[in-house]
Order: C-alpha cells, then structure tokens, then sequence
C-alpha cells in the first residue's frame, strides 16, 4: 500500500515537474523580440491629470483600476472586486495585493487616496466629481464615499482618466508642469524607456508585472519585450508601413476605403472590432423649421441608411437606427421605435405638417473626410425624398464648437460622438446643459427628470432601466437627431510578425498574450 | 554704401516688419474661434475650472497686454511652454527645425542644381528634342500635387522594391523619398524661369556680337549669359523659402516627419498658441532673411548693381 502510495506521488512529481517545465519552456519560447505599431489618433500628452483625451495604448502603461472583457463585462484589474452599500453612497474596493507602479512605489489603499487629491489639481476629476473621500481601511481596501449615488462609477473605474499614477513619482517630476510628455509612470505591463519625438514612443516590458486582469490568458509580464508605438496621421502612409514590413499592427485607424485593398494582402489579418462612435444628424429644436416633431419623425425617416454607410463607409459598420450603441444596456428598445427608411410616411409626415414643398436647413459640419461624405450623401437623399435642402457650412472643430456654443448660424448638424453609456443623454440633452453641449436646445421635464432618475439610481440595474426609458422617449417624442451610422473600429496586424491576437470589443487586443513567433524575432 | 552696410540697414528695416507681422498673427489667432482650454478641461468641467485654466494661462487679459507680455518673454528668451504637451517650446521648435531644415536646405540646394541647368540647356536648345523633353518633365512635376508624387515614390521604392522607408526620420535613407518629392515639384518654376530669362539674354546684342565675334559658345553661355539671366532667378529665392515650408508641411504629413510645418498645423487646430506664435514668426523671420538674402546675392552676382 505504501509502495503504491509513493509510486503514485513519484509519478504525480513527475508529470507536475513536466509540465512546470512545459509552461517555462513555452513562456522561453514566446518571450522576446520587438513590436512595431503604429496608430492613428493624436499621441497626447499621456497626462491624465491635465488632459481632456488620452489615448487607448496609454493602458499599456497605466494598466487600469478595472477592465472590460470580451463581453464588454466589468472585471477586475487593479481591483480584484467591489461591493455597493444597499444606499448606494459607498463602495467598498478590494486592491489586489503586489501591485507596484514602474518607479517601484507599491499601489495601495493609502496611494488611491493620495491619488485623487492629484486628480483633483488637474482637469480631469469631474467623473469623481461625487466622491468625498476615499478612506483606506486595510493596506488594500478602500471605502469610497460619494454625496450622491453613482451608479455610473464603475464606468468611471475603468475609463483611462482613472488610471493611477505614481503620486510619488509625480511629486519627483515636479507635478503637472512636469509630468506626462516622456515622464510617464504608471502600472501597466509596460513603461516608457524613451520619447525620441513627439510621434514616437518607446516601451519595455515590465518584468514584475503579474496583476493582469483575470480574463487574459496571460497575466504576467508580456511576452514581447519592446514596443515601439509611432503616431503616422496619414493613413495611406500606416498602411504602407504595414505593407512594406516595417510595421507590425495598426492598432487602429485603418479606412473603410481601404479595406478591401488590405483584405487581398495574404500576409496581413484585418481586424473588426465595434466602436464607441455614432454619427448622427443633430436637428436643433430651436429652430423654426424644426420644431414640428412630425418633420423631426419625417427627416428620421426620410434617410436610408443601408446606402448611406454603403457609399461613406464601404459598407463597413452598421446602420444606426438610435442613438445609442448596440452594446449599451439602455438601447435594447422595441423594434417599432427605431428610425428606420420609410419615405413614403416621411412624405407623409411633411405633408401633415405643412412643408409639402421642404425648406433648406442650415447644416454645419466639422472639416472630417467622413463627415463632409456623410452629409453631402444626406444632402442628396432628403431633397430627392422630402425635398429637405441642406446648405452646408464647414468648420475646423474648435470653430464648431464655438458655435455651438454662442448657438449661432445652425438649424441642423451632422455630427459624431463616441461614449460608450447611455450618459450621453445627460451630456447632450440635460436643460442643464444648453447652450453646450445641450446644442440642440432639448429642453424637455420629462427627460430632465427621467435623466435625474437615472444618474441617482442606487444601482447600475435602476440606472439601465431609466435610460431605456429615456431612450424610448427620445426616439417617440422629443426626436432632436436623426441617427445614421455606427462606425467600427479596424485594425490590421502582419500575420508571420504576431501572434495570439484575441480582439477586444472596442479594438486592441490584451497585450501580454501578443508574441511574436520565434522565427520572425531572428 | 557697402554691402555689409546695406545688409545692416534692412535688418534694422525688417524688425518693424516682424513686429507688425508677429500683431497680426497674435490678434488673429486670439480673434480666432476656439480656445486652447477646450482642450485641456473637458467640456463637462464646471464653469470655475475653465476659468481658473483661463487665468492660469493668462488667457483672461485684453489682448494687448497678452502681446506685451509675450513679446517681453520672447525677447528674454523664454517662449514658454506648448499649451498641449507641456513641453518648453524651445526644445520642441528646435527639435521639429532640424528635422524640417534637414528636409528643406537639401530641397532647396537640388533644385537649383538641377533645375538651372535645364532651364540653360533648354533656352540654348529651344526647340529641340532636348528643350521638348526638359519642359515635359518640369511641367509633369508642375502638374502633379506633391503628396501623389510622395505617394507613388513611396509605392514604388518602398513598397515595390523594398529600397527605401516608407516614412519617418532618421538618417540619409530617410531622407531621400520627401526631397525627391518635393524637388520634382519645385524645379518647374526655376526651370521655367531661368529658360526664359536666358533666351531673352541670349538674344541681347553684346551675346549675338560675341558669337559672331568667334567667341567660344560655352564661354559666352555659361560666363557672361548666365550671370545676367541669373538676377530673375535669385529674385523668387527669397519667395521660394516661404513655398518650400508651404509645401514641406504636406510632404513632411505624407512621410510621417516631425517637421516644424506639421507641427504648426497641430498646433493651430489645437489652439496650442505659444507654439504657433513661436513657428510663425520664425517662418516670417526666414522669409524675409530669404529676400534680403536674394538682395545681397544680386550685388555678388552682378557687381553694377550699387546698394
């Protein structure tokens, strides 16, 4: 019996010790190399503190409190898990223990409270506007507490504003006049080794890295051990980097337009992923001309949307029948509420509402490729169905929104917006909000009120519930946008240069299961 | 007056022209849509932070004040730090000039090296099969925008052939593909003038008597016609500054070069003024020192004429 006993153990040491060695061995067998990528959005200046947008790759070196997974589900990152208390005016975090930013500094309860008095210096803290205080009770818990409910905050935890920095390393740099340019610190699987332009970034694996969230395959430190990250704006210029071999993965950024071209290429994978963005047409209820919700149902229902993405978009995406995205909780609304191509009861509608013979709508835009495409193709479409002309203004952004703001010179725009939830509404429609962002004039006591509902729910659950509510509202009566079409991200890699690419709903991939095969690393 | 006199005297008349230029930029930029601090706070931050960034980048004064303290600043040698990345001006102009210059000065050197050349040629040959083939090659550079000549260069040397980068910076190989671009681009109108300027020199008595004269063509072409039909040549120099940071910018986006012009665009949808500022009234600077240059080098040209 004891003979068996320790030939079983024997042979149990001998299969743990193979395979322990298998996962070494295969771990030696992926490790290495340099990875070339090249994106498409501005560089930024990876402040998080002073900036109002910071790029998606900035994750590799901040990692993040939370993550989101393959669902688009909130899972742990820094955070191993939360708890709400039944009010919901306090979360309890619970940090994983290890966690240490590039500098050495280990992430603790204690540096989560120093780093929102950081985050309040700086521009960036009006999502943790609500919190009061941030009380560490053990080295890794926290005990957040807010004035007011936030079901929201999750979201907050996971956008890349929320990405702690090193309070300690701020202080060394000499704070936000310091920080951010080439003098990064964060708790990703990567930090920054060198900036040699403003285009170019230089990262190197962080070798203590092993707080991945749980749902990568990998989360210990990444198998490739250099990126290098190059900001080319041009994207026929991305793509023939790629082309030419001396890029390995377009993060994002790649063109409808070019598409198919890259699809013919055998040696390059294209990668599909949705996006956060929803182009739209912003019908602004100020306006004379407008202010018939029957005109506002016929414009919705005037735009065939399928042959609008078909001739901006190559098809590519999906057309937007509301205002929200499909992966929102709140979007899921009956069928028969949507806007979709009827131009029969458009005319119709027009009729009703005595503008039989159209008018022309003062439209601006913003001086974007697929913008100006976007509304020279609705151009054509509502004058030839409702006889609806569009006179067309174009504007570099800041000259937009500066006439959003002031409220001058539009009856209509055509316009994008990327965000993820369903406060937007807030965002865009909230009396509170007008003149800008509320640009459209909504100024509508039911959807302040069903808003307010909604930003105080005491749990994420309510807080769906409300915003579809809102959401059927908008389509049914107050009507201030025509949706058009949601765009998707893509992306493109070299197939013999990566591998274990897995996408992520909004583009990317986890980066510490990218690796580079052996043979392509020599 | 001597030359060194003369060049003197016009830098002393150029300031006041940089100054007015430099009010004009500043009031534009300011009188301009948009602001720097909506790039900076983001548009849900309360009324009070976007003023306290306001202040804080001094962006509250009367625009004349805001002038008096920059023109101050830039005098003493602080120019500040970039709106946007936060980083000191001085290390970002000097940065992105080199890169720009390294692009430019070779453009500019190549141009004149090959587009003269063709003009002379073209005007001694006019008519010939030479002449023929030189203005179609100068036209079919005219004709063609510079980011499809970059882009079909690219397409074929990098792509294709695999011989060159496709874009960046860095050494000599990187360079080749934008000064190409922007050389074939810039040789039509040199080209084209010095042809025209030398067929009308060649036709000037002293030439067609020197000819008769027995005098050996090469001398008489390319010593005493050539220094004459060179003065309309010299004088787009000084222009031909200001085309080439023009153009530079779209070739410098096409190659993914960090040059002074891409930053300038950048910078002006980023409402990033310092850096703006700083650029333009560098770029005003080096147009004007362009003329007054194309000044001086007539008097070394052409020693008759008295400043």
């Amino acid at each position: 019996m004891k003979r068996s006993i320790s030939i079983y153990l024997t042979i149990g040491l001998v299969v743990a010790l193979f395979l322990f060695s298998f996962n070494g061995l295969a771990q030696q067998e992926k490790s290495g190399g340099t990875l070339k990528i090249v994106v498409g959005g501005s560089m930024g200046s990876l402040n998080p503190i002073t900036s109002d947008w910071i790029p998606g790759y900035s994750r590799l070196i901040y990692g993040g409190l939370l993550s989101r997974d393959f669902d688009f589900e909130y899972q742990d990152y820094a955070i191993k898990s939360w708890e709400i208390s039944n009010d919901g005016l306090e979360w309890k975090l619970h940090l994983k223990e290890g966690v240490k930013f590039h500098n050495g500094q280990e992430f603790t309860a204690q540096v989560l409270s120093d780093w929102l008095k950081v985050l309040r210096e700086g521009s960036g803290s009006s999502d943790w506007e609500n919190v009061t205080e941030i009380e560490p009770l053990d080295k890794h818990t926290a005990l957040v507490k807010m004035k007011d409910t936030t079901p929201t905050f999750l979201y907050t935890l996971v956008n890349e504003f929320s990405t702690p920095i090193s309070t300690e390393y701020w202080n060394k740099v000499g704070g936000k006049e310091g920080y951010g340019y080439d003098k990064i610190c964060g708790f990703g699987p990567y930090k920054v080794v060198d900036r040699p332009s403003q285009y170019k970034i230089i990262l190197e694996k962080f070798e203590e890295f092993d707080w991945g969230p749980s749902w990568w395959e990998n989360q210990g430190p990444g198998y490739v051990d250099r990126i290098e990250i190059t900001y080319i704006k041009e994207s026929s210029t991305r793509i023939a980097r790629l082309q030419a071999n001396e890029a390995d993965i377009i993060w994002s950024g790649v063109p409808a337009h070019r598409l198919s071209d890259l699809k013919k290429n055998e040696d390059v994978k294209v990668v599909e992923s949705s996006s956060s963005s929803v182009k739209y047409m912003g019908l602004d209820l100020a306006s004379p001309k407008l202010e018939d919700k029957r005109v506002r149902r016929a414009i919705n229902l005037a735009i065939d949307r399928e042959s609008l993405g078909k001739v901006v978009y190559n098809g590519i995406g999906k057309p937007a029948h509301q205002f929200l995205r499909r992966f929102v909780p709140a979007s899921n609304i009956p069928d028969e509420l949507l806007s979709r191509y009827n131009p029969e009861k458009a005319k119709e509608l027009m009729k009703e509402a005595g503008h039989e013979d159209g008018f022309t709508l003062r439209t601006m835009i913003v001086d974007e490729s697929d913008i100006k495409k976007l509304a020279t193709t609705l151009q054509a479409q509502l004058e030839s169905t409702i006889n609806v002309k569009l006179d067309i203004k174009t504007y570099d952004e800041d000259t937009f929104f500066a006439k959003r703001e002031a409220h001058e010179g539009y009856d209509a725009s055509v316009f994008g917006y990327a965000y993820s939830t369903a406060g937007i509404f807030h965002w865009f429609f909230h009396s509170s909000m007008k003149p800008s962002p509320n640009y459209l004039s909504v100024d509508n006591e039911f959807v302040d009120m069903i808003d307010e509902s909604a930003r105080t729910a005491p749990n994420p659950e309510i807080h769906h519930a409300y915003y579809r509510l809102l959401n059927k509202g908008m389509q049914k009566i107050v009507i201030p946008y025509a949706p058009l079409w949601h765009p998707v991200t893509l992306g493109a890699y070299r197939k013999n240069r990566v591998d274990g690419w897995k996408t992520l709903t909004l583009g990317g991939a986890p980066i510490t299961d990218l690796w580079i095969p052996a043979d392509a690393r020599k | 007056m001597t030359l060194f006199q003369y060049f003197i005297r016009r830098l002393f008349f150029a300031i006041p022209k940089v100054l007015i230029l430099t009010i004009i930029i500043f009031s534009v930029l300011r009188i301009a849509p948009g602001s720097p601090v909506s790039h900076l706070v983001p548009d849900t931050a309360p009324p009070e932070k976007i003023q306290e960034k306001r202040e804080e980048l001094g962006l509250d004064k009367p625009i004349y004040q805001q002038y008096f303290i920059w023109l101050k600043n830039v005098v003493t040698g602080n120019w500040g730090r970039s709106i946007i990345s936060r980083r000191p001006v001085t290390d970002l102009v000097v940065d992105r000039a080199l890169v720009t210059l390294a692009m430019t000065i070779p453009t500019a050197i190549l141009v004149y090296l090959i587009a003269v050349p063709i003009g002379i040629i073209s005007a001694i040959m006019r008519n010939t099969i030479f002449d023929h083939a030189g203005m179609f090659v100068v036209i079919f550079g005219a004709s063609m925008p510079s980011f499809w000549i970059a882009f079909m260069l690219m397409y074929l040397f990098s792509i294709k052939l695999n011989l060159l980068p496709t874009s960046g910076a860095g050494g000599i190989k990187y360079l080749i593909l934008p000064v190409a671009s922007l050389t074939i681009v810039g040789m039509a109108l040199t080209a084209r003038i010095t042809r025209s300027s030398m067929l009308e020199v060649i036709r000037e008595d002293y030439i067609v008597s020197s000819i008769t004269d027995g005098l050996p063509k090469p001398i008489i072409y390319y010593v005493h016609a050539l220094k004459n039909a060179l003065l309309p040549v010299i004088t787009v120099l000084g222009l031909r500054i200001g085309w080439l940071i023009a153009s530079g910018v779209l070739i410098e986006f096409v190659f993914a070069r960090p040059g002074l012009g891409r930053a300038l665009i950048e910078a002006i949808y980023s409402r990033d003024f310092p850096v703006v500022q700083i650029i333009m009234t560098l770029l005003v600077f080096f147009v004007i020192f362009g003329n007054l240059l194309a000044d001086v080098l007539y008097g070394v040209v052409d020693p008759r004429i008295r400043y």
